[in-house]
């Protein structure tokens, strides 16, 4: 992100930044230059291919809810929105997916700019798995899961009925198909939704758009191997299938075992935007987190972070007014 | 199929006692198929029943008369069959469908199984304008009556549907669907509102108004006229026509304002189009029968629990099995105390208040 920012001729393109000038809210540690644009061609043009934001900004009453946040998340990537409770990681999804117009900025999805009349057009792209998931009247799992192929209705696959049982099996609910999705735990309904959210996206469209798939804290009410194995299945979609994959997360572990990309927020702001490893410093945790951390090695190799204890107040550089919580 | 997903290694099979299975349910169209065949028993019960008894072995004679008039003019049979019993079949047939389609479109729209015509007061609102135009119509409007004839009732009274099943809504929709305690709360507002209108009205009223006001706030089939019972089956038909096509939209509305509009529903059009075709239909029965409460709370709540949420299979079994549950209570009502009649609104309630009494102690309640 920052290395694109960087990257003078993808600065032209959005006609932004003059040269040589940081954006205010990147930090110094931010300047990576081993991430190049050349590896990733579309990101030189943000109205290309992939899920583009440009600084995005939302108000609510007299609080900024997000302050001008950019974003590019490829096709195939998993990315992850991470930041403490009311950083507007919620806001920042629900605008991506365009339930809710920014006041300032504007999104771009597989090459058209999202405006809300394009909202219900983009069903069979896009597919949004919502934090609260309340379903009226006692539908089954399976009704649920199948409810996802609404868009799909007046152009039904060839294997309809496989893929609601496909998406079923896919996080592990096939067992529960006949059961009433209220008699369900909290953890088993956030997969039978994730399910749902997958079915509506199962297969490529037709028009060789890329799919995306948009989760906010899919992983809250899961037990531990529930955890990986949602967000080993969404990666292996991401790999396998070039789905792209945004995930609003709060266990920073789990983002630097899975995303590919991370943006940290704090009170709407982007404070650090790229890979996880290097987002994810034991510093940046306590400066946003307010906790004490070491990075350590897992057994794969995977940097983790060891979470020592809740640290005092925050540095002076970092002291902010405090804000209104989204609602 | 997707590959990628296909193989889940190492989860573990889930337990015996999860796999649990909810109670059976029918398959939608052999409820649809039962609930046919148990309109048409209905039908040819109820044809007989009455202070002037027609008994079933006569029917057929009765219908093929029909069409070879005989020489000595319509017999009293046949008088009593197309004249009074016949209108009456068919307004209750439309009456009953009418009424369990509304509730069933607007429990969909509220997300919400307690959302009833009657209970959130749009019968009652819809009573209230027809009420209006009878007792002031003649003061205020003297040319309304003459321009649109016997439209102006059903017009007011739809109105007046519209006019509270949109404020209802507005009042009660919420961020995650919609508040029901304030939609109950709203509509005791809105009853009592309309009754303390209704008895203004019945102040001012002359005595032949008083007589149409008392028949609307108790709800009959007696004022069954053929002119009467063809607007009102045709407008059910249209309601029916259009709300049935809300089938799909309103299961994945089931799922959230928010998700249905990810899942490309316009949802605002769905919204609109159920309040109007429910105050349509709320609006066209109100009319002509005054208020009879409860059917539709019953009707849909007893279609889920057969066949389950699927509003493919509700809205259209509602309007079944609405029908039957109005002409089996109007068979009641002029059979009980024949030659009197018990009014119709009355015996609903008295099956659908201890009815809904269930419902609120059971699992609708919780979610208050």
């Amino acid at each position: 992100m920052n290395a694109r920012l960087c990257d003078p001729e993808w600065r032209s393109a959005w006609g932004g930044l003059p040269g040589g000038e940081q954006p205010h809210w990147l930090d110094d540690d931010e300047l990576d230059t081993s991430t190049t644009t050349a590896r990733r061609p579309e990101a030189r043009a943000p109205h290309g291919p992939g899920l583009n934001a440009r600084g995005l900004s939302v108000r609510a009453g007299a609080s900024l809810l997000l302050d001008g946040v950019d974003l590019h998340l490829a096709a195939g990537e998993v990315g992850a929105i991470l930041g403490p409770n009311g950083a507007g990681k919620s806001t920042l999804l629900s605008v991506l997916a365009g339930l809710r117009a920014p006041d300032a900025g504007e999104v771009w999805l597989n090459g058209s700019a999202l405006t809300p009349a394009r909202v219900a057009g983009l069903a069979r792209q896009r597919a949004v798995l919502p934090q609260e998931t309340a379903v009226a009247f006692d539908f089954r799992v399976r009704e649920v899961v199948a409810l996802g192929r609404y868009p799909h209705r007046f152009a039904p696959s060839r294997h309809e009925a496989g893929i609601v049982q496909a998406a079923l099996h896919s996080t592990g609910v096939e067992a529960l198909a006949e059961r009433c999705i209220g008699s369900l735990s909290g953890g088993e309904r956030a997969r039978v939704q994730l399910a749902r959210v997958m079915a509506q996206i199962w297969e490529p469209s037709p028009d060789g758009l890329a799919r995306w798939l948009l989760l906010d804290e899919p992983t809250a009410a899961l037990d531990l191997r529930h955890q990986h194995d949602t967000l080993g299945t969404v990666r292996r979609w991401a790999r396998e299938q070039g789905v792209g994959v945004l995930a609003v997360l709060h266990d920073l572990n789990l983002a630097l075992r899975y995303a590919d990309q991370a943006w940290v927020l704090d009170a709407g702001r982007l404070r650090a935007a790229g890979p996880p490893a290097r987002v994810l410093s034991p510093e940046r945790v306590q400066r946003v987190w307010r906790v004490r951390a070491d990075t350590v090695q897992g057994r794969d190799g995977v940097d983790q972070l060891l979470i020592a204890a809740a640290s005092g107040p925050p540095p002076e550089e970092h002291a902010r007014q405090p804000r209104k919580e989204p609602p | 199929m997707n590959p990628a997903v296909a193989q889940r290694p190492g989860a573990p099979p889930a337990p015996a006692w999860r796999a649990w299975r909810a109670p059976a349910r029918l398959p939608g169209p052999v409820l649809l198929a039962a609930l046919a065949l148990l309109l048409l028993a209905t039908l040819l019960f109820a044809a007989g029943q009455g202070a002037y008894s027609l008994p079933l072995q006569e029917l057929p004679a009765l219908l093929a008369g029909a069409w070879s008039a005989p020489a000595d003019g319509p017999s009293g049979a046949q008088m009593v069959f197309f004249h009074i019993r016949l209108p009456r079949l068919v307004l209750g047939l439309a009456a009953g469908a009418g009424l369990g389609l509304a509730g069933a479109l607007m429990q969909g729209l509220f997300r919400n199984p307690l959302a009833d015509p009657g209970l959130i007061g749009v019968s009652s609102g819809a009573a209230l304008a027809a009420g209006v135009s009878i007792v002031l119509g003649s003061v205020w409007l003297p040319e309304l009556p003459r321009a649109l004839g016997s439209w102006t009732l059903v017009l007011m009274a739809f109105g007046g549907g519209l006019g509270v099943t949109g404020l209802i809504y507005l009042l009660a929709r919420g961020e995650g669907g919609t508040r029901v305690g304030l939609m109950l709360l709203a509509g005791i507002a809105v009853n009592a509102l309309a009754g303390a209108g209704l008895g203004l009205l019945s102040f001012l009223a002359t005595d032949e108004q008083l007589r149409s006001l008392q028949f609307w706030l108790l709800g009959s089939l007696g004022g069954a006229r053929w002119s009467a019972v063809a607007l009102v089956a045709g407008l059910t038909l249209v309601a029916g026509a259009v709300g049935l096509g809300l089938a799909r939209p309103l299961n994945a509305l089931a799922l959230g304002e928010a998700q249905a509009v990810l899942l490309g529903v316009s949802v605002q059009r769905v919204q609109r189009t159920a309040i109007a075709v429910a105050a349509l239909a709320v609006g066209a029965v109100t009319a002509t029968t005054g208020i009879i409460g409860f059917i539709g709370l019953v009707a849909p709540h007893m279609v889920r629990l057969l066949a389950g949420p699927d509003h493919r299979w509700v809205l259209p079994g509602s309007a079944l099995l609405g029908a039957v549950l109005v002409l089996l209570a109007d068979a009641v009502a002029r059979t009980v105390v024949a030659p009197a009649e018990l009014p119709l609104g009355v015996l609903t309630a008295l099956v659908g208040v201890p009815f809904f009494l269930l419902l609120l102690r059971g699992a609708a309640g919780r979610r208050l």
